[in-house]
């Protein structure tokens, strides 16, 4: 689901799932029981948490024998970057216009 | 951390504050194709915003936040790409912020555009948002054209 971009600013439009990833991207990767004691969220509400942000793409697990591993993909984060930063392209042709239209009226 | 998504530009323009915020102001003023081209708009106020209808894009409802003239227009504008009696007016929307800022060398224009991450949009609405949902609407009517052709 990596390519859907509004569902990964979606699933980071939530201040919980914010400090997991971050908790993440700085790490080679962590157990939901890990993230529960960094991030003082309960552990259960780090998985529900963790599901949103793998359903996404932003967050990959790997089962490693008793535990599950999970590490954060920033490919899905790229993308959305990238949206970004098309959307900014857009306003930067907006205020161009803006700027030839109010510069040619003065 | 990361912070929720944002898109920030600015320019400086030469003209009078007063005559930029006129324009800024002006609901939908940046709705257009990528020629900077407009097509027919009708503006119909409600109370508490508008509801602009384009006749090449669809329908969008802006509800304006804040108005401090001549340095601050916020707005949220809610794109619906229904039938003209379905504008969302309580979907989701981003939050536009217009600041300017009188400088020596013209008015500083700055735009923040934020809440994209209250959009479930699936990447053909987002790319539809990004072309000022010009290309969307063209491919749709290609689409029906062309099944009109056929049948």
């Amino acid at each position: 689901m990596d390519d859907d971009v509004g569902r990964v600013f979606h699933a980071l439009g939530d201040a919980r799932r914010l400090v997991i990833l971050d908790e993440l991207t700085r790490s080679d990767g962590a157990t939901a029981t890990d993230l529960a004691m960094r991030v003082s969220i309960s552990r259960q509400g780090v998985a529900k948490h963790l599901r949103v942000l793998a359903d996404v793409g932003l967050v990959d697990s790997v089962r490693r024998g008793r535990e599950v591993l999970y590490t954060a993909n920033p490919r899905a984060m790229q993308r959305a970057n990238a949206w970004l930063e098309r959307r900014g392209q857009l306003w930067e042709q907006r205020l161009a216009r803006l700027k030839r239209q109010a510069e040619t009226d003065s | 951390m990361h912070e929720p998504a944002t898109v920030s530009r600015q320019l400086v323009v030469e003209a009078p504050i007063e005559r930029l915020f006129e324009m800024i102001a002006t609901p939908g003023w940046y709705i257009s194709d990528h020629a900077g081209d407009k097509t027919p708009q009708t503006i119909h106020p409600l109370a508490d915003g508008h509801v602009l209808r384009d006749d090449r894009f669809g329908n969008f409802f802006i509800r304006v936040l804040e108005v401090v003239p001549p340095t601050r227009h916020v707005s949220t504008c809610t794109y619906s790409p229904l039938n003209a009696d379905a504008v969302a007016a309580s979907g989701p929307a981003t939050t536009i912020v217009i600041d300017l800022e009188q400088r020596d060398d013209g008015v500083l224009v700055t735009v923040t555009e934020t809440g994209f991450e209250s959009m479930a949009a699936t990447e053909d609405e987002l790319r539809a948002m990004l072309d000022g949902n010009a290309d969307g609407w063209e491919k749709g009517l290609r689409w029906l054209q062309d099944q009109a052709a056929h049948t």
